[in-house]
């Protein structure tokens, strides 16, 4: 059997490795149910656990790593990044190598992809005694910006140089590869920055936060509105997510925050082809792909000038989705994206060579 | 009492009816963050403009070992006094006096005013109503609208029969749509302060996208537009489609956007948050270092001046220089990227203000490798750039026009006035 936590939302993903085949267990997660398992681990055939980091800050620059005593304290210098979930992450993670000493345990990065960006991409314009605080453009989202690039690299189709991902999930955002390195991504410092979210503001004139400040609002609720309460809930007032927005709705509302959602794709995609001076291949990592065909094929219409020629309609291949035409200059593609799934592919991959 | 105030209503109209003259004076004052510039124009019947008078107050309320100093221009004659200029009240007083001096009548006076808000979509005339409006704006810009407030309360002291007006920074980009001016913050926040994108620097790029239309010899309403407002102070980008502002770099205050003298541009929304969460800033001291000790100032440590910062590159100084220069390239490639997209195209590259026209080393940033958006620089023609007229600065084979194009806001500000002379006199009659 394989572990794999996810501290957002706190979920525990457990695969039994079969004949061949594994199966997949999820259990939302609770620190009863948590403590249960792990007695139960002790005494069943654990192979390996996995933790995902969201936030590495300059210290974990590995996108998988090995976990050890040493490493383990380089994880608690980046609690101060992503308090809530770096502290559960390094809080099972200490309590599970201290019960299961002898097996391995993993840690995956989601920032460590960017931990190497081009300083004009990952500095701020802010004095240096701040960014000597390690404040920088840290990114995040990085295990699931690999494994697009993976995807279609693997296809053998072209080489693509310049290589723009979307990752279309409730935190919707976008990197930018050339020839195989991350030099640009939407996420700052927190995943905050960049395109508004199901909760999330999205980019902000930070002079709006400090006169909320100076109106007497705390720190906690400003931080609410802008991460928790803001977003597509924010603007309708009401409970929504990606997939309530994605597609043309009956009610005006609901179509105005699909056409804010949209013009901040296109806007990033376009500041990123800039970056790259131009792109190969654009890549949209779905998490609901049924819902998204619509925004992937308004984009390709607004790139029109760029040579991108599109399909009339999506041609369908084994696991993805072509949008462009053979003779295109641009390809676009679509992947169904499904976390859990691909790390603990990741995770018996190498776990199970190095056993 | 009916009677009465017909008879009072016509004489008024009477009065107006006079009002328009056939030519005429006006008077622009521009207030800068430490300047005040001052023009005189003179238009004829035929609308025609003719600059008769022009002057500048220099290090206006700047401490530091330089005096501030005043100069204006009448004539060829050139004039220069040092004297203290506390605060823009005083140095608008001083220019006043000059203006007395001179002995050019004045039937107008015209004002940049930067944020208008909510409350001003176009220019206006001055009443007692308009001024409590402006009131109310103060603070949406706490550098600049002070001091333009303080500028029209002194002209009303000094020149109290002449009609005054006021042109805004804003204006021109009331035509941006809700979905690029809209911040994804909960709707009652922004019901309770009205937050939402204004986009500054109008004046200028309602000059610039004009210009570009005339120099091109093509209708505004054919072009796609990307001008960048390069200047030594506040630095901003703005797509415009058909002569209409739809995006710009700029937000609800003159912070967000591009990497600026000292001002941060583009941040982390929550970072202040943490900042102050973690290292216990003030709001008001983070005001202060996003403000004014971050930019070009904040990366380099040692200059807000970008042409400090590209003398250091060249001599080779080992310090962060280098890396100011190029986040300043990197930021206003990524706004143009957007901006191209938003547009479905672009035609015309502008470039303004004092960077704009002066830096031919960030233009070079800024356009090498565009080669995907059909834009192709010459290098020569780039270098060549005239400070005081229109450059083309593209290869024949560009697809898209980039020019250079000197920004003249108080001329703006005159044209404002002359519609809202015009408008006037046609509601009178």
């Amino acid at each position: 059997m394989m572990l794999l936590f996810d501290p957002d939302p706190p979920f525990i993903c457990s695969y039994s490795l079969g004949s061949g085949t594994s199966k997949e267990h999820m259990q939302r997660f609770t620190p009863d149910w948590f403590r249960n398992e792990v007695d139960n681990m002790k005494s069943s055939k654990v192979k390996a656990i996995g933790y995902l980091l969201h936030h590495g800050g300059e210290e974990i620059t590995e996108p998988v790593k090995l976990l050890t005593k040493g490493s383990l304290s380089k994880v608690e210098n980046c609690v101060r990044f992503l308090p809530e979930q770096n502290e559960m992450t390094l809080r099972i993670a200490r309590y599970c190598m201290k019960v299961l000493p002898e097996i391995p345990h993993v840690l995956f990065c989601d920032t460590a992809l960017f931990a190497h960006l081009p300083a004009e991409a990952s500095t701020y314009a802010i004095p240096y005694k701040l960014r000597a605080e390690g404040i920088r453009r840290y990114g995040g989202d990085g295990l699931c910006h690999q494994w697009a690039w993976e995807q279609i690299n693997t296809l053998k189709t072209r080489l693509y140089k310049r290589v723009i991902s979307i990752h279309l999930g409730n935190h919707t955002n976008i990197a930018a590869f050339k020839n195989g390195k991350a030099v640009e991504t939407s996420i700052g410092f927190t995943p905050i920055e960049g395109i508004i979210s199901s909760t999330g503001c999205g980019d902000l004139d930070t002079a709006i936060v400090l006169q909320l400040v100076s109106a007497g609002m705390s720190l906690e609720e400003i931080n609410r509105s802008l991460s928790s309460e803001g977003g597509f809930i924010g603007l309708l007032d009401k409970q929504c997510s990606l997939t309530d927005i994605l597609q043309k709705s009956e009610d005006p509302n609901t179509n105005f925050v699909r056409d804010l959602f949209y013009y901040q794709v296109k806007k990033f995609i376009g500041s990123f082809i800039s970056v790259l001076g131009g792109v190969d291949a654009i890549v949209f990592v779905c998490d609901y792909v049924d819902e998204s065909i619509e925004l992937i094929e308004e984009t390709c219409r607004s790139l029109d000038f760029l040579r991108l020629k599109r399909r009339e309609k999506a041609k369908v291949q084994d696991d993805y989705r072509i949008f462009s035409e053979k003779d295109s200059e641009v390809d676009v593609f679509c992947f169904k994206y499904d976390k859990l799934n691909i790390l603990t592919k990741k995770l018996i991959n190498l776990t199970t060579k190095e056993l | 009492m009916l009677i009465e105030l017909c008879i009072v209503k016509r004489t008024k109209c009477e009065r107006e009816n006079d009002m328009p003259r056939q030519e005429f004076n006006i008077l622009i004052f521009n207030c800068g963050s430490s300047s005040l510039t001052l023009k005189i124009f003179h238009v004829n019947n035929a609308k025609a403009i003719e600059q008769i008078f022009s002057g500048k107050a220099h290090r206006v309320g700047v401490t530091g070992t330089e005096p501030s100093f005043i100069e204006t221009s009448l004539n060829g004659k050139v004039e220069k006094r040092i004297i203290p200029l506390k605060n823009h009240a005083e140095a608008a007083a001083v220019a006043l006096e000059n203006v007395k001096n001179s002995r050019i009548p004045i039937h107008y006076v015209g004002h940049r005013f930067v944020h208008g808000g909510d409350h001003f979509q176009r220019s206006v005339f001055l009443s007692n109503d308009i001024m409590k409006q402006l009131k109310m704006c103060l603070l949406l810009a706490p550098l600049h609208n002070p001091s333009s407030f303080s500028v029209i309360l002194e002209c009303k002291r000094s020149l109290p029969q002449v009609q005054q007006y006021v042109a805004f920074d804003t204006a021109f980009h009331s035509s941006i749509p809700p979905i690029a001016f809209t911040y994804g913050l909960p709707k009652k926040i922004v019901k309770k302060y009205g937050f939402r994108k204004y986009g500054f620097h109008g004046l200028s790029y309602s000059y610039v996208v004009k210009e570009a239309a005339r120099f091109l010899q093509t209708p505004l309403d054919k072009l796609r537009i990307v001008a960048c407002h390069l200047g030594t102070g506040g630095s901003s980008v703005a797509a415009i489609k058909e002569g209409h502002s739809i995006d710009t770099s700029m937000g609800y205050t003159p912070l967000s956007g591009l990497v600026m003298s000292t001002r941060s541009g583009d941040l982390d929304p929550i970072l202040a948050l943490y900042l102050m969460a973690v290292y216990g800033y003030r709001g008001e001291e983070l005001n202060d270092i996003l403000n004014r000790k971050s930019g070009f100032l904040g990366i380099s440590a040692f200059s807000s001046d970008i042409r400090d910062i590209i003398k250091h590159i060249e001599e080779k100084e080992e310090d962060q220089s280098e890396l100011a220069l190029n986040m300043y390239i990197h930021r206003l490639k990524k706004y143009i990227g957007s901006y191209i997209v938003a547009l479905g195209g672009i035609d015309v590259l502008a470039f303004t203000d004092d960077i704009g026209v002066n830096s031919w080393e960030v233009r070079e940033g800024v356009c090498s490798n565009m080669e995907c958006w059909g834009m192709e620089l010459d290098e020569k023609a780039n270098h060549k750039a005239a400070k005081d007229k229109i450059s083309i600065l593209n290869s024949k084979n560009s697809k898209v026009s980039i020019l250079t194009i000197p920004t003249e806001e108080e001329l703006v500000i005159c044209w404002e006035g002359i519609n809202l002379i015009g408008d006037n006199h046609d509601a009178a009659v």
